[in-house]
């Protein structure tokens, strides 16, 4: 099984767009995919029409079991989608409150790796949109993933937050030996302004070949897409934002499969 | 970053990602065990008895040296514990002792002295960003500070209790917990209160305040979100005629509530307007 976790410690810079596009794509090749929202804000939830605060089950409901979850918890909180192979494990406004409740609790930051392990036969992939901010969700999501994808808007201000997420990549990793491969996608990049190109210029000079040779570039189709609650490769294949995903795609599973 | 916000940082990764595990006896391993007795027996079954005890010295080698390890980390994680332990006692005494050495001072004094009045969480709030979660009943919003809530429960019918206000729906239970359930719109807003608006309300939701054992009663969870001082008009000085009310969210013109002060209210059974 393969799991990714999609971060950056900057909000709005396209991570649930990057799960939803990424996951949509390796679900029509016929991988069993889940997505699991850990965001409290729970975009990802509501993309695909599922309400947290309905009364169902929720990632919340697994923290609150705790560490000894067993896998008819964990199946339990799995939503299918309308999509062939793609379930969504929803997010719900009450994670928001997990830090405060838990704090830092002994082994708290290992029950999404936990999830992984429960979950090893029943899905290829698992993609994992993370809040951004650091606190027990995020540590969970890089304690379960093997890569983490960074997706970074292609402007400056943005370029702060990715030093902020690169430094608590390296912290886990001097703490606990927790190693990921890293790839930063650059994100909303706008052809026609100076900005952009010189933002991403930026990012290759600092990071080099961590950020992926590609970009996303803005395009009204996502808007679309989401409206539509349907993955952009879905709904609009031919789209430019559609094909970069896919550029993107190929990249990552080469990794993969030389990793 | 500063050296002790490194450290800081380092302490809490290492209580997020401690793994308590001992091999045998958790469930957790039990798949992964059973994989590995799995392979072992299929790989025995193809080698040599030579072989076998080679492969077998070799286990119990690991095995030794992995229960070592195990073991060392183990000793490593209590020794430090006690060493925060002996800090803590350390601290705990020199504070005493200066209690004690104020007393003393204040000793005469104290009988005229009035204690001065708890600083309230919500002082805390006015000195940086916050995070504010949103909610609302009878279509008033109001906000609370994410680090003065204590939870947020799903609806089920409060038992009622007779001879209490007529704010108190009564109590939920929630597990081993029994929870003070507040009807939200009947405490806060007692003269908007008609039988229709009380009819009206479809409560969903309750929301913990602190660490007591008070819950307000909501409609719709609306949203969270992170707000600075500088968003919030705050109610000046002490003795204000809504000690509740911490502030109002200036762009969203919402009620932020000061949990301490609506605990001592409710405790006291007092409503709003008290």
């Amino acid at each position: 099984m393969i799991v990714w976790a999609i971060a950056n410690q900057k909000g709005g810079v396209g991570k649930t767009t990057t799960t939803v596009s990424l996951g949509g794509m390796l679900a029509e090749k016929g991988k069993r995919v889940l997505l699991i929202d850990t965001d409290p804000h729970a975009s990802l939830t509501y993309y695909f029409d599922i309400d947290g605060e309905d009364g169902s089950a929720t990632l919340y409901d697994l923290f609150m079991h705790g560490k000894e979850v067993d896998k008819e918890q964990v199946t339990n909180v799995i939503q299918p989608t309308r999509f062939e192979n793609l379930s969504v494990m929803p997010a719900s406004m009450a994670l928001a409150t997990l830090d405060r409740k838990l704090g830092p609790q002994s082994g708290m930051g290992l029950l999404l790796r936990r999830v992984r392990k429960l979950l090893e036969d029943d899905f290829d992939f698992i993609l994992i949109d993370v809040p951004p901010v650091l606190g027990v969700l995020m540590i969970n999501a890089l304690a379960a993933a093997n890569r983490v994808i960074v997706p970074v808007q292609t402007e400056f201000l943005a370029l702060k937050g990715l030093d902020r997420m690169m430094g608590t990549l390296d912290m886990v990793q001097d703490s606990k030996g927790l190693t990921h491969d890293i790839t930063i996608v650059p994100t909303m990049y706008d052809r026609r302004t100076k900005a952009s190109l010189e933002a991403y210029q930026e990012l290759r000079r600092k990071h080099g070949k961590l950020v992926w040779n590609g970009m996303i570039p803005i395009d009204t189709k996502f808007r679309d897409a989401s409206t539509a609650q349907t993955p952009i490769s879905m709904y609009a294949k031919g789209s430019r934002g559609a094909f970069a995903y896919k550029g993107l795609l190929q990249v990552l599973l080469s990794q993969e499969a030389s990793a | 970053m500063s050296r002790d916000q490194k450290l800081a940082m380092h302490e809490y990764l290492d209580a997020l990602l401690f793994d308590e595990k001992t091999p045998a006896s958790q469930p957790e391993s039990a798949p992964v065990a059973e994989k590995n007795t799995a392979e072992l027996e299929r790989l025995l079954a193809q080698a040599t008895l030579r072989e076998h005890e080679q492969a077998e010295a070799q286990a119990e080698t690991e095995t030794q040296a992995r229960v070592q390890a195990e073991q060392a980390a183990v000793a490593k994680k209590q020794a430090e514990q006690q060493r925060l332990l002996e800090l803590e006692r350390q601290q705990e005494a020199e504070m005493a002792a200066q209690l004690e050495k104020q007393a003393e001072q204040a000793q005469g004094e104290a009988l005229i002295d009035v204690p001065p009045p708890p600083v309230s969480n919500m002082e805390n709030y006015k000195q940086g960003d916050f995070q504010a979660l949103f909610f609302s009943v009878a279509g008033l919003k109001l906000a609370v500070p994410l680090k003065s809530l204590g939870g947020i429960h799903q609806w089920k019918e409060a038992n009622t209790i007779f001879g209490k206000p007529d704010w108190y729906l009564g109590i939920m239970t929630n597990r081993d917990e029994k929870l003070n359930v507040v009807d939200t719109a009947r405490w806060v807003m007692p003269e908007k209160y008609t039988p229709e608006l009380a009819e009206s309300i479809n409560y969903q939701y309750l929301i913990m305040l602190g660490e007591s054992q008070w819950g307000l009663a909501c409609e719709t969870l609306v949203t969270t979100e992170s707000l600075s001082p500088e968003d919030v008009q705050w109610r000046k000085g002490e003795g204000s005629k809504r000690p509740w009310l911490a502030g109002v969210v200036r762009e969203k013109m919402c009620a932020i509530l000061d949990v301490d002060a609506m605990v001592d209210m409710l405790e006291k059974g007092l409503n709003s307007q008290d």
